[in-house]
């Protein structure tokens, strides 16, 4: 029975802590040190291999590290966090709508869409203005547009509510 | 001594890098800055801050009387303006020369011909420059545009007659695009400089953009500084610049480099600019446009050369001629530029913003680093997303290229996400290693594997490791309120690869 589930670019392993300072990652077997330099950088130690690693945004079951030059979305779960989000995602399946989030703060230039419309996923749904570029922002799901939020012309924070999709 | 003082009408990277040659040559120097860049790293590195009291760059990086007023208080004698904003406004050179300063850069003359890029193209004609099909003057009307695509085919490019940086530029295959594109491309043309005016071209398949670094002091004499390629770019923003180009034989490049001097000595040009060319896959090159200014990836000539050019910029505005001739100037090695952007990948490379928590450069040999942040500076949304340049020097492209591997790895930045990862997928793509790649590398190899399949090569050790970090993390901080068990381990002291 796997200790936690670890989710690495939507990739999933699980993980075991088999002794003091034993790792086992689907089944490899690791000896491990760690070193906080700060709360932003650290030392790793596997077997014979010490890694610089970044801890960039996120909070202790979420977050995004760097490793040699590489990021890694990642998102820790315990056992029964696993358990939960089966449960979850069951219902979620059942539910069918999806929430578009805007991805940074910025102004909304332009609505591509309207209420009752229907998306493909990829298709551009809006356009948003930051740092003077205009960026594209796509539907990451098929399905009908069940609520807007914005309006154009409306400043948005990043996470605020864009779109509901159906 | 060149100047007392001089005021540097920008902010980010590219003020430090000036701020440093200012320093080295005994000058002083005037940082200003806008409302969210009032603890930005060069308002601290310079001898004098002043504020814009603004937000948008319209109001501040932008304000001129504001900038000349600093100058006047600060007893500033001469304006860099570094790229980008003000640094290819003939009008701003004027208000600086009328001010009784001096402008580190051409003249108002120079940048009026071969500023505006439809002028340029008219020069360059005149000139016998080869240059790419499309309109001379700038496309008023959407009727226009579509008529005139029709003409030389498709696809094409609208491109802002002010601008550069991809800002104001659409590309386009047919006709149906065109109306939404040529809006667009009007809208951002008119927010990033301030003009709405776009021009028309044809679009070349496959090409290499191929830009010629030239100097030239008051007196008429000019030199180049051979060729840069900047080809990896995604939406025309530059990612990696490498000097030479992987590709260049002596025979284009004395053409190329001929015809640089030739378009400088076209508009009268002095101090530092470039010639941008496109290059197809038999070698026949193109006039792209004349950058009148420094441009972000001159540090790659620096190395190959050594030759500064920023303080070059500013001997030769304060009217000194140039101390070499062309045969004193020599190619030596090879060097790469890769820019860091706060970016996302996956998610339409969309600009991240926040605070940068932590940030450790990467060192060794041949590698230097232009940064523009430091720990504690906010990205914001009001400002490219451009943080910092890595740039390497080897003895040959593969030393550089392995040098870069190695740097980019052990680059440390938290706080906002970067383009790390896609500068590493790069730098071990065959295509670029071949040195045979396109401006359409990014387009044709990258963005299919976007998002997420593009990291899939990354090795097991690397997965583990991630994998490890945060279930230890995660585990620690679950079964204990303290630091007890990272304590425990650092009591070891043998952090050494052997055991």
């Amino acid at each position: 029975m796997p200790d936690y589930f670890v989710d690495l670019n939507k990739k999933e392993k699980s993980v075991r802590f088999t002794a003091p300072g034993e790792i086992e990652i689907d089944g490899r077997s690791y000896h491990y040190r760690i070193e906080e330099i700060n709360e932003n950088y650290y030392l790793l130690r596997l077997n014979n291999r010490v890694y610089k690693v970044n801890k960039v945004l996120g909070d202790k079951s979420n977050s995004l590290i760097l490793i040699e030059g590489k990021y890694f979305e990642t998102e820790v779960r315990t056992n029964l966090e696993q358990k939960a989000r089966q449960v979850l995602s069951n219902v979620k399946q059942k539910s069918h709508h999806s929430l578009i989030k805007s991805p940074m703060p910025g102004m909304v230039l332009k609505i591509k869409k309207n209420a009752g419309d229907e998306v493909a996923q990829g298709e551009s749904i809006m356009i948003l203005e930051a740092m003077k570029m205009e960026n594209d922002i796509k539907s990451p799901f098929s399905g009908i547009i069940k609520d807007i939020y914005v309006d154009e012309g409306s400043a948005v924070e990043k996470g605020a509510k864009l779109f509901l999709i159906g | 001594m060149y100047f007392n003082k001089i005021l540097i009408a920008n902010r980010g990277e590219i003020a430090v890098r000036i701020i440093r040659a200012a320093r080295e040559l005994g000058i002083g120097s005037v940082a200003v800055y806008s409302d969210p860049d009032k603890s930005a790293l060069h308002v601290k590195y310079a001898d004098e801050s002043y504020p814009l009291n603004g937000i948008s760059a319209a109001d501040t990086y932008l304000n001129i009387p504001k900038l000349l007023e600093i100058a006047k208080i600060s007893g500033a004698e001469a304006v860099h303006p570094g790229y980008g904003f003000l640094s290819e406004r003939a009008h701003f050179i004027t208000a600086v020369e009328d001010a009784g300063l001096v402008f580190i850069g051409p003249s108002a003359n120079s940048v009026e011909m071969m500023g505006s890029k439809t002028g340029a193209r008219q020069i360059m004609k005149q000139n016998g420059v080869p240059f790419v099909p499309g309109t001379t003057e700038p496309v008023e009307a959407v009727e226009e545009a579509t008529a005139f695509a029709s003409k030389i085919g498709y696809p094409i490019l609208i491109k802002a007659s002010a601008g550069g940086g991809g800002k104001g530029m659409k590309k386009i295959y047919n006709s149906d695009e065109m109306e939404e594109a040529f809006f667009s491309a009007k809208r951002e043309a008119l927010s990033a400089f301030g003009d709405s005016a776009v021009y028309i071209e044809k679009f070349i398949e496959n090409p290499k953009h191929i830009e010629v670094q030239i100097l030239g002091d008051k007196f008429g004499n000019y030199v180049h500084v051979f060729e840069r390629e900047c080809s990896v770019q995604r939406r025309h923003q530059k990612i990696i610049e490498e000097s030479p180009s992987p590709v260049m034989d002596i025979n284009t490049r004395k053409k190329i480099t001929e015809t640089a001097l030739n378009a400088a000595k076209a508009c009268n040009y002095y101090n530092a600019g470039t010639i941008e060319l496109l290059m197809d896959e038999k070698k026949n090159f193109y006039f792209l446009e004349m950058n009148t200014r420094l441009q972000v990836e001159h540090p790659v000539t620096e190395l190959i050369s050594g030759i500064d050019l920023v303080k070059e910029q500013i001997k030769i505005a304060a009217g000194e001629k140039l101390s070499f001739s062309q045969k004193d100037i020599k190619l030596s090695g090879h060097a790469i530029e890769c820019r860091i952007y706060a970016e996302d990948p996956d998610n339409n490379f969309l600009p991240s913003t926040g605070r940068i928590t932590y940030h450790r450069l990467p060192t060794g040999p041949g590698v230097r680093v232009d940064e523009g942040i430091e720990a504690g500076s906010d990205v914001t949304m009001h400002y490219d997303p451009m943080l910092s340049k890595v740039i390497v020097y080897g003895s040959d492209r593969h030393s550089a290229i392995e040098r870069m591997k190695i740097a980019l790895a052990s680059y440390s930045i938290t706080g906002v996400q970067t383009n790390l990862s896609v500068l590493l997928w790069l730098l071990n793509n065959d295509s670029f290693l071949s040195g045979k790649y396109s401006i359409n590398l990014l387009d044709n190899e990258f963005f299919p594997l976007v998002p997420g399949k593009w990291k899939e090569c990354i090795c097991d050790e690397i997965e583990d490791a991630a994998t490890a970090f945060v279930a230890i993390l995660r585990d620690h901080s679950r079964n204990s309120s303290n630091n007890l068990r990272l304590n425990e381990v650092m009591t070891e002291n043998n952090w050494c690869n052997e055991e």
